[in-house]
């Protein structure tokens, strides 16, 4: 009888051992080794023949296998301690994986038959942005309003930063404690900034903040806003009129 | 008070409300009202919509007001659905956080059999359905909401029903191949090297 399966389309190692292990309909609970250890192997040559890459991976797993053979040649007195254990539980968990990845998928389907209100228009008009938007903002503004002043020695900045006031820390307080309550426009956060030390505070206490995932960066009709995440449910001021 | 302004307040909702937050809410207009008295109008109000073009679910731990989904062939003609669409290393992505949540970076790479799990993870957290913690990535309430999902819990019992499903081949073979044809291509040409 033929076990060798499509070659293509396997994901790894565990992907393949789990569709021998269904065709031999053998119960994951109670593998026969030697058995499966042969249909894999000679699925690793047929995958040779056919030209598939034979990764690390798939290596690694007939070795495991091999040695779990061996081992089940030892009679070994202490049942509890079957070599297939640990190769038992990582089956399990990866056809777990292959469910959900199915299941998911049904999931969504299903859940896109639901209309519910706003839900068009959110997923439409905002868009999520990156820190690239955030990092153009900060160059328009910069460029804006600094240009005047580019001729400052280096002495008296480096005076200036000496005698800094303001930290990233201080920055990120200040910026939480706008986002509790509002979203923050990037644009009009930075053109409130007065000098260029401040700015470049300002821009790595928001880095930070990005970096930490405490704020999303969201795009609408061009403009760049920060919310905090997850933000609260109740927030219903703007919806009332659909 | 009475059950009234639960629905309105349902039907203005963006988000799907909680019971702690519509209690906080009606206790500013009227102090007598508690969680018992809440839940038993969410509960009346959910019957009462049960037959209707309209009803009343939980999702993602709080509820909300949904289009019945028999009549989603004729909404659809009004308004068609515009939703994102996830590829499959997205959705295998979700799938490895879900069975081992909190899963770290290999994890991922393990489940999903490529090297670099890196791009799908930073699409799911750009679109906020998973986020970081210290032990590793966790799906979110968008997860929730997104996958109509009331409870992580919930899934396991799903599964149950899904089963059925999937014995029936119409339904998950369909369903499966649409998801996954058009979006994946673009996407794993580029930045997978499915292994």
């Amino acid at each position: 009888m033929d076990y060798i399966i499509k070659l293509e389309n396997f994901e790894g190692p565990l992907d393949l051992l789990l569709e021998l292990i269904k065709k031999r309909e053998m119960d994951i609970y109670n593998l026969q080794i030697s058995q499966i250890t042969k249909d894999y192997l000679t699925s690793l040559e047929e995958m040779k023949t056919a030209n598939i890459d034979v990764t690390a991976d798939f290596i690694e797993m007939a070795s495991i296998l091999l040695e779990i053979k061996a081992k089940m040649l030892i009679p070994v007195e202490v049942e509890k301690d079957d070599p297939r254990n640990g190769l038992v539980k990582q089956l399990l968990d990866y056809q777990e994986y292959k469910e959900t990845v199915v299941q998911l998928k049904i999931l969504r389907e299903f859940e896109q038959k639901f209309y519910k209100r706003q839900k068009k228009d959110v997923v439409r008009k905002e868009k999520n942005g990156s820190i690239q938007d955030i990092i153009r903002s900060y160059k328009d503004i910069f460029t804006k309003k600094f240009k005047v002043k580019e001729n400052k020695p280096f002495d008296k900045l480096r005076e200036e930063l000496t005698k800094f006031k303001f930290t990233i820390e201080d920055r990120m307080e200040h910026l939480k404690e706008l986002l509790q309550t509002d979203q923050v426009n990037v644009v009009d956060y930075f053109s409130q900034v007065e000098t260029k030390e401040e700015m470049v505070v300002t821009f790595g206490a928001l880095l930070e903040l990005v970096k930490l995932q405490y704020i999303d960066i969201l795009l609408e009709e061009e403009q760049v806003f920060l919310i905090k995440k997850e933000t609260p449910p109740v927030e219903m001021e703007e919806e009332t009129n659909g | 008070m009475d059950k009234k302004h639960i629905e309105a307040l349902l039907f203005v909702a963006k988000e799907p409300l909680k019971i702690e937050d519509i209690v906080k809410i009606v206790k500013e207009t009227d102090e007598s009202m508690d969680e018992t008295i809440v839940l038993r109008w969410m509960f009346e109000l959910q019957n009462e919509y049960a037959e209707r073009g309209i009803h009343i679910r939980q999702v993602a731990g709080g509820f909300e007001m949904v289009t019945a989904d028999e009549c989603f062939d004729t909404i659809e003609k009004l308004l068609p659905k515009q939703y994102d669409r996830l590829s499959r290393s997205a959705f295998e992505t979700l799938a490895a956080i879900v069975v081992k949540g909190p899963a770290i970076r290999a994890t991922i790479s393990k489940f999903r059999g490529v090297k670099n799990p890196d791009d799908a993870i930073q699409k799911l957290l750009e679109r906020n359905l998973i986020k970081h913690t210290e032990e590793g990535y966790v799906t979110t309430d968008v997860f929730l909401k997104e996958f109509g999902i009331n409870d992580l819990k919930e899934l396991k019992e799903l599964k149950k029903e899904l089963e059925l499903l999937d014995k029936n081949p119409e339904v998950s073979e369909e369903s499966d191949e649409e998801v996954t044809e058009e979006v994946t291509e673009k996407e794993e040409t580029q930045d997978e090297h499915r292994e």
